[in-house]
């Protein structure tokens, strides 16, 4: 235990870590704060002096410091987690050194702030940028001390053997990448990012062999055909599917680091990276050639927007499938009694056992598919129709088909629901839809659609099939598809992982709430009655144990929603 | 009763992040007004990848 005097304030401040490791993430986070304070300021443009510019190029040099440290730190930390969680021992909190590290950041401060304003001159902005550095050094140093006494760090270090010298290799590195690295996104001029001229480059070498006749423009990194352009912008360069692909994948393999050999799952990521950068560039000259060929509302509203969402789910999907199915990634399948959590496969072993043991089931229930890919193939049908379509979605009923042809294929395993219901579900129904149109009813007037006019524009045929798929599919497969995916899987999910061994009276009002939440969300602007729909829907399912009564309770709030729509010409709420 | 936290905290973060990103002005390569849909067709699908076959 510490001894007396300063040192010894741990007892008085026991909401702070008090082991080594959670010191060190302590020392992490004030770090943390410490920057993006001193980043408001350096950032702030009220008062920039003329002598700015002149300093620039020496908060370069330390810039670089300051990264090569934040990423050393970072390293040393993933590196030597494990070793460090290990070290039990409690550590004093020096309370003087953490006051003196804090008044060396409100100097560094006010030293950053005269060298905005200029003040002094050249010589001036010169010392007050020296002294604002090397406060902020010793601050540091403050804070180090402050969460760890020297001989914390001396034990850190021993602990975790050679990490340390890793550390600074991998800090090293990263802080010389940052800057060429950031040119691929970041354009220094009128010249564009690299990404934004390889991608450039690579639609016009797309299109050229798809069409005739490109017209280009590189100095605003425009082209097409002489009947439609577009313009590449950063943003059009890949950028965001890159970094949702870097974010899955990272997640993905964090999360399943137990069914994945390392270094092996590695190699994966710069693939998933390259394929979805590929299908951006497919995507640009596919938007060219269908603004080209006659249909530019459809390429710059449906397959505009959709597109990117498509290349993303498709090299996210592949990536999670060859992390399962390719041997060279994926760790054998676990066996014995034991396992884990929610990824089922903590307490494997390898080789010659997994013959001579049973294998332990893994992976979610086998009645996953039926209670989920109804609904999964409603929302895939309407990616594919809205890609197809402009401001009318006028391939609607691929959703009805797409619902109706999976649940069809499921018939065996839907047949053990019971599918009976009571007066009470078109009660319920009917409630939710009184509760739905509320705010419409209100406003008397309906909220402007653009679906009316569309529907109008139609051929009589056109018109009347349109909405008799839409009718349909709102009373049909729209009701089964989603009780089945938010009651019948996901409410009965989050109680149990063999969720269809669960009773639907057995819904809690945990799982009854997050299941409603999603279910709401999915919604758009109508969340909030979506939300209560689902806790109606799950209260009828729960009062008699009966898929049948939330089944017939939707199609009852659809049926009567699809009566108003027509009726009144509320469009808005289709 | 720290399920009980952990759950309502994702449903929290789920409704603020939700709600804001069906909001969202489209940008050019990835819809957000799309986010909702997609994050649950990827979860979806990925579920279903996952689970085990039938016999």
């Amino acid at each position: 235990m510490p001894s007396g005097g300063i040192l010894s304030r741990t007892e008085t401040l026991s909401w702070l870590p008090s082991r080594l490791l959670g010191r060190l993430f302590l020392f992490a986070a004030v770090l943390i704060i410490d920057s993006l304070l001193i980043a408001v300021v350096h950032q702030s443009k009220a008062g920039w002096g003329p002598y700015v510019q002149s300093v620039r190029f020496g908060s370069l040099g330390f810039d670089l410091v300051v990264k090569f440290g934040f990423l050393s730190l970072a390293a040393f930390l993933t590196v030597g987690y494990s070793r460090l969680k290990a070290l039990h021992e409690r550590i004093p909190f020096n309370v003087a050194l953490f006051a003196g590290h804090l008044a060396c950041i409100f100097a560094a401060g006010l030293a950053e702030t005269s060298v905005r304003r200029g003040l002094g001159g050249v010589p001036g902005t010169i010392a007050a940028l020296v002294l604002s550095r090397a406060v902020s050094l010793v601050g540091v140093a403050l804070l180090a001390l402050a969460c760890l006494p020297p001989r914390s760090w001396v034990t850190a270090i021993r602990a975790t053997g050679s990490s340390w010298v890793f550390a600074l290799l991998a800090g090293g590195c990263a802080a010389v990448l940052i800057y060429p690295l950031q040119s691929l996104w970041h354009a220094a001029g009128k010249s564009g990012s690299v990404l934004q001229v390889l991608t450039f480059q690579s639609v016009l070498a797309t299109l050229r062999v798809f069409a005739s006749g490109i017209v280009i423009d590189p100095a605003t990194f425009t082209l097409g055909t002489a009947r439609f352009s577009v313009t590449i912008e950063q943003a059009c360069s890949g950028l965001e599917g890159l970094g949702l692909v870097l974010a899955f994948t990272t997640a993905w393999l964090i999360y399943f680091r137990k069914e994945s050999r390392f270094p092996q799952a590695l190699l994966l990521v710069p693939c998933a990276l390259a394929c979805v950068w590929l299908l951006n560039v497919a995507r640009i000259a596919a938007l060219i050639l269908i603004g080209s060929a006659g249909a530019p509302e459809v390429a710059m509203v449906g397959f505009h927007s959709v597109a990117g969402w498509m290349a993303f789910m498709a090299v996210a999907i592949a990536f999670s499938v060859a992390t399962q199915k390719l041997s060279w990634v994926r760790r054998a399948p676990s066996i014995g009694p034991q396992g884990g959590g929610d990824c089922g496969l903590a307490g494997r072993t390898e080789g010659p056992a997994l013959a001579e043991s049973p294998v332990r089931e893994t992976g979610e229930s086998a009645a996953t598919g039926a209670y989920l890919v109804p609904f999964l193939a409603i929302l895939a049908a309407s990616f594919v129709s809205k890609a197809a379509s402009g401001y009318f979605e006028w391939l609607y009923p691929l959703r009805f088909v797409a619902a109706a042809l999976a649940l069809w294929f499921f018939r065996a395993e839907l047949r053990k629901l019971n599918w009976r219901f009571g007066w009470m579900a078109p009660l319920a129904g009917t409630a939710v839809f009184l509760v739905w149109i509320a705010s419409s009813w209100w406003a008397k007037e309906p909220q402007a659609s653009s679906l009316g006019a569309a529907l109008a524009a139609q051929t009589p045929p056109a018109r009347l099939a349109w909405i008799a798929f839409r009718v349909a599919a709102a009373a049909i497969t729209v009701p089964i598809a989603e009780e089945l995916a938010f009651r019948g899987y996901l409410a009965r999910r989050i109680i149990n992982r063999e969720f269809d061994g669960v009773s639907f009276r057995n819904l809690t009002a945990l799982s009854t709430a997050v299941s409603s939440a999603v279910f709401g969300l999915l919604h758009g602007q109508h969340w909030m009655e979506g939300i209560l729909a689902g806790v109606a829907y799950a209260a009828v399912l729960k009062w008699r144990g009966r898929f049948g009564d939330a089944v017939v309770a939707h199609a009852t709030s659809n049926l009567l929603l699809a009566a108003w729509v027509l009726w009144r010409g509320d469009w808005a709420q289709w | 009763m720290k399920n009980l936290l952990r759950y309502a905290m994702l449903t929290l973060v789920v409704a603020l992040v939700g709600s804001s990103a069906a909001y969202a002005t489209p940008v050019p390569e990835v819809d957000p007004g799309m986010a909702i849909s997609g994050f649950a067709l990827l979860a979806g699908a990925v579920t279903v990848l996952r689970a085990r076959r039938s016999k």
